[in-house]
């Protein structure tokens, strides 16, 4: 006992403790790799690289820790980046740099929490265009700071001019920025949940797209020099960034953004693809432009899809709550009905009970007879139970997947629910359903809501109906292959005349007591099913309801309800 | 408590509860006869003499309060009860006004049941058999026949909120 609290013990603190160890060497690492890439990116006779990684993944680690951590990651990073520095420039200038490094990273991290938000999902237009602007604002005055803008300002140093300095600098810590962070970012949060949920289909379709995305840049920037005759193959690369987020959001888009700039840095160094023609200044240049012209479109449209995906969850959501209100409705309707429902085996419970109870007290006993009663009461109590059953499962918040179910099943289930509401409006039921009616594809707690709603709208509106004219047709048909359908037909007082689709609209009843929302909800979880609602009156006598639901071979399985993601 | 040699008729379209309702007769030493609707209770009412009817209000076609209904107005005087699944003031009011004794809510323990029954028969006048060629025709029969307004306020249409005992 004693030894497993100190185990258990042990091991909590070996994760509170290698835990962190973990994510600093994975940051040390990091850092070091992305130091030595700055330093190979750059181009022959330029002092400061195409980009700069470094500071980015500096960004990336802080935004990842909470403020009280940061002096660790910067203590981490400093030895790092002075070990890289250590052979190549002075020790004043490596310092400067570190400084420089941590104070900029500092603020464009407070930056972007105050104005982008915390935490950075890239999923809203809002916050793509915030983080951008935070991300060339701080690299900007940041630029301002560096050893190389300083000594060209005081003329100590001869191979820029200060505004090129200041732009270069600038434009390749922002851009280092825009295109590392987001990454890092997405994956360190949800890669691995992504990648563990991720469907055997998406995985091929990551496969191509990966494959697309090298395919293309390889075409735009790893092609000899003849590529300069078609400038307008650069533009191959923007087709798998479309793909990528369209499909896979700012994860997908900021990975795929990455990938490509990193194939396009390899290009222009290996003196291939468009840019092969220029000075080193202006590949450097074209590269920048190229990155934030692909980025801000790309990172844009995969923040817009998220937004829309996100809102209409949130309908689909609402709808859901606004769907299990309802049913909540529908059984306070029903309330009377039901406790008629359990009153009755309660009656033959207490009866035989009582019975028993007064034969066990004679003379003679009758031990067959009694045995017949408990056998009763037992037969009761089941059914009583099964009512309660029955109504718990019609109010569970449904799990809202859809799953093929027999149109029979439903009906079955909904004459079930409302089998005292039916009986007591003294409605005679007729049922006409095929045995090989082809299944249909739902969600089964909603559709039955739906039936339900059709069965007990139908028997109020045979109120007025004489009772032995009451009846309640429920038929049910295939149609054309791809649809069931179904009818419910009364001999009611019918739909308002002329206006007959209006009783979908929300708060429209004809009744005294009804809130008005039933069919205009029936309808809208019929749509989300892909399927068809409306009513019609009859000729003669009273209304009739046509329901259609896709049969389960021709859904494509992908219904409103459970997409998203 | 015994009520030996009463002979009642005891209404009610679900089966269970029919035998129960006997069975509970039958170990009280009380003779009852049940039906399954009313059309079955005036089918048989010819020339019999129940000293009470039991009469369920809810059942499919014609319930319980018609049937007291149609016999109170046709001037027949039989002493009942009433039983129902739901807890219903109106209903209660109704059943005294067609002189039904009382108007019990299910479940009803026996010794309310047979309580309701002894007074039922101790107030009502001595009843002889009932002879349907005296002038009372069913009321099915009858052109024209409409239910009275008993059931007119639909049943699902009531709204009750009111906690029902014993209800989730």
């Amino acid at each position: 006992m004693v030894e497993t609290a100190i185990a258990r013990d042990s091991s909590v603190a070996l994760n509170r403790f290698t835990l962190p160890v973990a994510q600093l060497v994975l940051l040390g690492a990091g850092y070091f790799l992305a130091a030595r890439l700055g330093l190979e990116f750059r181009f022959q006779s330029s002092q400061i690289g195409v980009v700069w990684p470094g500071s980015a993944v500096l960004v990336s680690a802080l935004l990842l820790t909470p403020r009280s951590s940061w002096w660790l990651v910067l203590a981490v990073v400093a030895p790092i980046h002075a070990a890289v520095m250590f052979d190549l420039v002075p020790v004043w200038r490596w310092a400067w740099q570190i400084v420089g490094n941590a104070i900029f990273a500092v603020s464009t991290v407070e930056a972007l929490r105050r104005v982008a938000g915390d935490p950075l999902h890239f999923g809203s237009r809002r916050q793509v265009l915030a983080f951008m602007a935070v991300c060339f604002a701080l690299a900007w005055i940041y630029a301002f700071t560096t050893p190389s803008f300083v000594r060209s300002l005081l003329g100590m140093e001869a191979v820029f001019e200060p505004p090129t300095a200041l732009l270069r600098t600038a434009l390749t810590n922002a851009t280092a920025i825009l295109l590392v962070t987001p990454p890092v970012l997405l994956w360190a949060r949800h890669g691995h949940h992504r990648l563990s949920q991720l469907p055997t289909r998406q995985a091929l379709e990551v496969v191509l797209i990966v494959g697309s995305t090298v395919a293309a840049s390889l075409v735009a920037f790893g092609t000899g020099p003849e590529i300069v005759r078609f400038p307008s193959l650069l533009l191959l690369t923007f087709l798998p960034l479309l793909w990528t987020a369209v499909r896979y959001g700012p994860l997908g888009a900021s990975t795929a953004l990455l990938c490509v700039a990193a194939l396009s840095i390899w290009g222009t160094g290996s003196r291939l693809g468009p840019f092969v023609m220029m000075t080193d200044a202006d590949k450097i240049l074209s590269l920048h432009l190229f990155w934030i012209l692909m980025w801000v479109p790309i990172m844009l449209l995969a923040a817009t899809i998220r937004e829309r995906d996100v809102a209409e969850e949130a309908l689909h959501r609402q709808r859901n709550q606004l769907a299990h209100v309802t049913r909540s409705a529908t059984v306070g309707e029903l309330s009377g009905a039901l406790a008629h429902e359990l009153r009755q085996p309660l009656m033959s419970i207490l009866a035989n009970a009582q019975a028993a109870l007064r034969l066990l007290s004679q003379e003679q006993l009758d031990l067959p007879e009694v045995r017949r009663i408990l056998e009763d009461i037992a037969q009761d109590d089941k059914h009583a139970a099964s009512v309660i059953g029955r109504l718990r499962s019609f109010m569970k918040d449904g799990k809202n997947q859809f799953e093929p179910i027999a149109v029979e099943s439903v009906v079955r289930d909904t004459l079930a629910l409302g089998h005292s509401a039916v009986e007591l409006s003294k409605v005679k039921v007729e049922l006409d359903i095929p045995a090989d009616l082809p299944r249909v594809r739902g969600d089964p707690v909603q559709l039955l809501q739906v039936v339900l709603n059709l069965v007990v709208n139908g028997c109020e509106a045979m109120g007025r109906t004489p009772p032995l004219e009451r009846r309640l047709t429920l038929r049910a048909m295939p149609q054309g292959g791809r649809f069931v359908e179904l009818l419910v037909a009364d001999s009611g007082s019918g739909l308002p005349k002329g206006e007959e689709d209006r009783v979908f609209e929300p708060f429209f009843t004809t009744k005294g007591n009804g809130l008005g929302l039933g069919l205009s909800i029936c309808r809208s979880i019929v749509m989300a099913h892909g399927g068809r609602l409306w009513g019609e009156n009859n000729p003669e006598r009273g209304a009739t309801f046509h329901l259609m639901l896709h049969t389960e071979s021709s859904h494509d399985g992908n219904g409103t309800l459970d997409r998203g993601r | 408590m015994t009520e030996t040699g009463l002979s009642i008729a005891v209404v009610d379209d679900e089966e269970s509860v029919r035998v129960a309702l006997r069975r509970l007769c039958v170990a009280y030493g009380i003779d009852a006869e049940t039906f399954a609707s009313v059309e079955q209770l005036f089918d048989s009412l010819e020339g019999r003499r129940f000293d009470c009817l039991v009469l369920d209000a809810h059942m499919p076609g014609y319930g319980g309060l018609d049937a007291q209904t149609w016999l109170h107005e046709s001037g027949i005087r039989i002493p009942a009860v009433i039983i129902t699944g739901r807890d219903d003031d109106e209903m209660r009011i109704r059943s005294r006004e067609v002189g039904a004794t009382a108007c019990l809510c299910k479940p009803i323990d026996a010794e309310i049941l047979f309580g309701a029954i002894r007074l039922a028969v101790r107030n009502s006048p001595n009843h002889g058999p009932i002879r349907w060629s005296e002038g009372l025709k069913r009321p099915w029969e009858s052109p024209g026949a409409e239910p009275p307004a008993t059931d007119a306020p639909n049943a699902v249409r009531e709204r009750h909120y009111r906690p029902v005992p014993g209800f989730p």
